[in-house]
């Protein structure tokens, strides 16, 4: 009987050592892993204080903020003041409108973009002249596109919008055919296909000239000689 | 007195395995990592070489791939960066964290085309002793910017260990305020990761159906895909 406690306690022993003998192959966390966890835990609180505090401004407060955040050129995803203001049912429109007309140019567009998202009967009564000289002075100025998005792959809201201003984008759009600076595209896999077709701001110009055109599925070229060869025909 | 034994027996496994820190070590395999920033740039290559024997596994003829999930930090206003407006929302969790794949993409494996085949130039499949490597060059990113990662190897479209993960590993980079990239810490993930990334999974999930149209120039689908069901080897 003793013998028989006795084995039953190793065993014991032996699987408990066993299944822990795991939990050692699993070392402590070394320096380098503690530094990046102590880190980003730093940071996730430092962003989520922020989203708190822009939950706390109320609405003029956020208007401004979102102001400055467009003519800093944040995109509108990445905007603070965007993202809070696209959750509120009481944002007023006629405020909206005001900051737009006010800054009718590419430091209006957030404030734009915001009033589609949240209104688009206000939108719609901005004329398409004003929407699109914004929509294009803003491509023209952009340092990144990635509030346009990358055409051939995906669109975002600036880029539908400038699709809706339609003829009112023509002229300009026709003007920024002739601008062959970069137009880069920041992120992970973003700025890989970024890299690899390296759009200029002429091909922004010529797809949405051909998409504003009627061609709905027009597809870039990857070969910026072929763009360039669509180029020339477009700015006929 | 068997029956006591099995008690005791069974009373030392759950207590093992019910502590802190008792836990698999979720790597069945070794991790490469190579890389150097350039400029803001950051060209790399992460390599996963699956060895099921380390598990106790044998998983033959098993194809292994990655995913990537990324969360992405500006220490100037302080909130996290996205390259496009698709991974906020439905799509992050609650932490900011959210599956790397560009809009147009269905699937949420990192090189898996919407034609079904995995693209080349992001990840190469891999099998056991056979190396699955995963390419990125995270870039553009504006100065004082934080870039982390975490990729998972796991299997995929596979006869045997189907869907089961098979390491994790963390690597990143810093933007400095003149914007210029360099490493900060690559190593193997740490414990809360793994369900940071099975929050992901969920997150991927929950937003597929809703997601519309992704078309990524290989082919369309009407709404993203979800991941299946996924746990550790």
């Amino acid at each position: 009987m003793k013998n028989r406690r006795i084995l039953s306690t190793a065993l014991l022993l032996l699987i408990a050592a066993a299944g822990c003998a795991r939990r050692q192959s699993n070392p402590p966390l070394t320096d380098d892993q503690n530094k990046a966890k102590g880190t980003m835990d730093a940071q996730m609180q430092a962003a989520a204080q922020t989203a708190s505090d822009y939950h706390a401004m109320d609405n003029a407060a956020l208007l401004s903020k979102l102001l400055e955040q467009s003519q800093a050129q944040t995109e509108y995803f990445n905007s603070p003041a965007y993202r809070e203001l696209k959750t509120r049912t009481n944002v007023d429109a006629t405020a909206l409108v005001a900051q737009v007309k006010a800054n009718n140019n590419a430091g209006g567009l957030l404030p734009l973009l915001l009033l589609r998202q949240l209104d688009n009967q206000a939108y719609q009564g901005v004329p398409a002249e004003m929407r699109g000289h914004i929509l294009t002075d803003a491509l023209a100025n952009a340092k990144y596109f990635n509030s346009w998005g990358l055409p051939d792959f995906y669109l975002e809201d600036a880029a539908h919008a400038t699709i809706e201003a339609g003829k009112a984008a023509t002229p300009a759009l026709k003007r920024l055919l002739a601008d062959t600076r970069p137009a880069p595209v920041f992120g992970s896999q973003e700025a890989m296909i970024s890299n690899q077709y390296k759009y200029r701001v002429c091909d922004y110009a010529l797809f949405f000239l051909k998409v504003i055109g009627g061609q709905e599925n027009f597809r870039l070229p990857e070969s910026p000689e072929e763009r360039d060869a669509l180029i020339k025909q477009a700015a006929r | 007195m068997k029956i006591r034994i099995l008690a005791k027996l069974a009373f030392a496994a759950a207590l093992c395995y019910s502590l802190t820190g008792c836990q698999p070590t979720f790597q069945c395999g070794s991790w490469v990592f190579t890389g150097t920033p350039t400029g803001n740039a950051f060209p790399l290559n992460d390599t996963f070489t699956f060895d099921p024997s380390n598990c106790g596994q044998s998983c033959a003829g098993s194809q292994d791939v990655m995913i990537q999930m990324t969360w992405v930090y500006d220490e100037t206003t302080h909130t996290n960066l996205y390259a496009s407006d698709q991974p906020q929302g439905a799509r992050s969790t609650p932490n900011g964290w959210s599956i790397d794949r560009v809009d147009g993409a269905a699937h949420g494996y990192y090189g898996l085309q919407n034609n079904g085949t995995f693209y080349s130039g992001w990840n190469t499949p891999g099998g056991p002793g056979t190396p699955t490597t995963l390419i990125d060059e995270p870039g553009g990113w504006p100065a004082n910017t934080y870039f982390y990662a975490v990729d998972v190897a796991v299997c995929y479209d596979s006869r045997t260990c189907n869907n089961k993960i098979l390491g994790y590993y963390f690597w990143s980079y810093i933007l400095n305020s003149s914007d210029v990239g360099q490493k900060f810490i690559t190593a193997p993930a740490w414990k809360d990761l793994d369900s940071e990334f099975q929050a992901a999974l969920t997150a991927w999930n929950n937003w597929a159906p809703t997601s519309g149209t992704e078309y990524d120039g290989t082919g369309t689908f009407s709404h993203a895909i979800a991941f299946p069901a996924m746990s550790d080897l």
